[in-house]
């Protein structure tokens, strides 16, 4: 994903609805990502999305345009996420995690489903404070100090939990264990 | 180097933050560790995982479907922001209405003459029955009588 033209968060900013299509353009893809490893599953990801950039266009006049617009826009969109999953949890879970019905009917499109329902599983196992500092980091390809920023952590903290988070998941993903002692 | 400090700087790397140095050790233990090897294929296999983003099931309309409703949302607020304020603006006409309905429906008039002003007090001062006690004077009126100076007394009313 490259570099936002920075014209964009100013406009957006001033309530330019043109610049929140090229906006929604441009992240779409990473924050359909994130909903997706957060919450699970592709229904839950849809709806997150499309309410991640109305509510960010709700809120615009929050953003400060004399700063950098992703910490500002994925905090935003964690802060969704969070609320997602503690709304979730006040529900029946059979409610919430079956995956979404995806229209794929090829056998490749079976395996590649199965695939991310298998990384999904194993990212739902772990804490939300790994799993966000994750798709931070591959979803949205961050760098470490603008996860620092989005989160309001200091670079080490960053590194501590996306290292343990990596371990973690690798153990769930690859190894099946459970985390259930360690993380 | 043992297998657990490995382990860390395998996933370090996949991360993007090890340093040269310590990779260089790290290099150097997986020359001798076959385990570790092992480890740094498994590691492979998370990082693909994780990077598989899945977002080809976004709708091509997506992003207009958002703007719709971000616009619609917004007309919404507006709306709401103009029902909140009509009770506002009916109670400040209303108040305007009280403030200035005196111009509307006094009689006085600012076009009086001296002279009918002075009519008039006569007139009510015989009504109020002091109009024998009072003493009319011919004498013509001058600021200058109660202290006030010329070069100030022409810039007061005549």
């Amino acid at each position: 994903m490259g570099d936002i033209d920075p014209e964009i968060p100013e406009r957006f900013h001033d309530g330019d609805l043109e610049a929140l299509h090229e906006m929604v353009e441009h992240y779409q893809g990473s924050i359909f990502g994130i909903g997706l490893k957060l919450l699970g599953t592709v229904d839950d990801a849809k709806d997150y999305s499309q309410d991640v950039f109305v509510h960010a266009y709700e809120k615009r006049q929050k953003y400060d345009p004399g700063r950098p617009f992703e910490p500002w826009f994925y905090k935003l969109a964690l802060n969704l996420g969070r609320e997602r999953l503690r709304k979730r949890r006040e529900i029946p879970k059979s409610d919430a995690m079956p995956v979404g019905i995806v229209e794929e009917t090829a056998e490749r499109g079976l395996m590649e489903r199965e695939q991310r329902e298998h990384v999904q599983n194993a990212l739902q196992k772990l804490k939300p404070k790994y799993r966000e500092c994750l798709v931070l980091r591959f979803e949205s390809d961050m760098q470490l100090h603008e996860i620092a920023q989005t989160l309001g952590l200091s670079l080490g903290a960053v590194k501590t939990r996306l290292r343990r988070g990596l371990m973690a998941f690798k153990e769930v993903y690859v190894e099946g264990g459970n985390l259930n002692e360690m993380y | 180097m043992k297998c657990t400090e490995a382990e860390h700087l395998i996933a370090e790397r996949v991360l993007g933050f090890v340093s040269v140095e310590r990779e260089k050790e790290l290099e150097e233990h997986l020359a001798v560790c076959s385990h570790c090897r092992q480890e740094v294929e498994r590691y492979f296999i998370v990082e693909d995982a994780l990077r598989a983003g899945g977002s080809e099931q976004i709708q091509p309309d997506f992003a207009d479907r958002v703007v719709s409703l971000a616009g619609s949302a917004n007309n919404r607020k507006s709306f709401r922001l103009l029902k909140l304020s009509a009770p506002s603006l009916a109670a400040a006409a209303v108040l305007l209405a009280i403030v200035i309905s005196p111009v509307f429906f006094s009689n006085d008039s600012n076009d009086m003459t001296r002279l009918e002003v002075l009519e008039a007090y006569a007139e009510d001062m015989e009504v109020l029955g002091i109009g024998e006690n009072a003493t009319v004077s011919d004498a013509e009126f001058g600021y200058e009588n109660y202290g006030v100076s010329d070069k100030v007394s022409e810039y007061l009313v005549q």
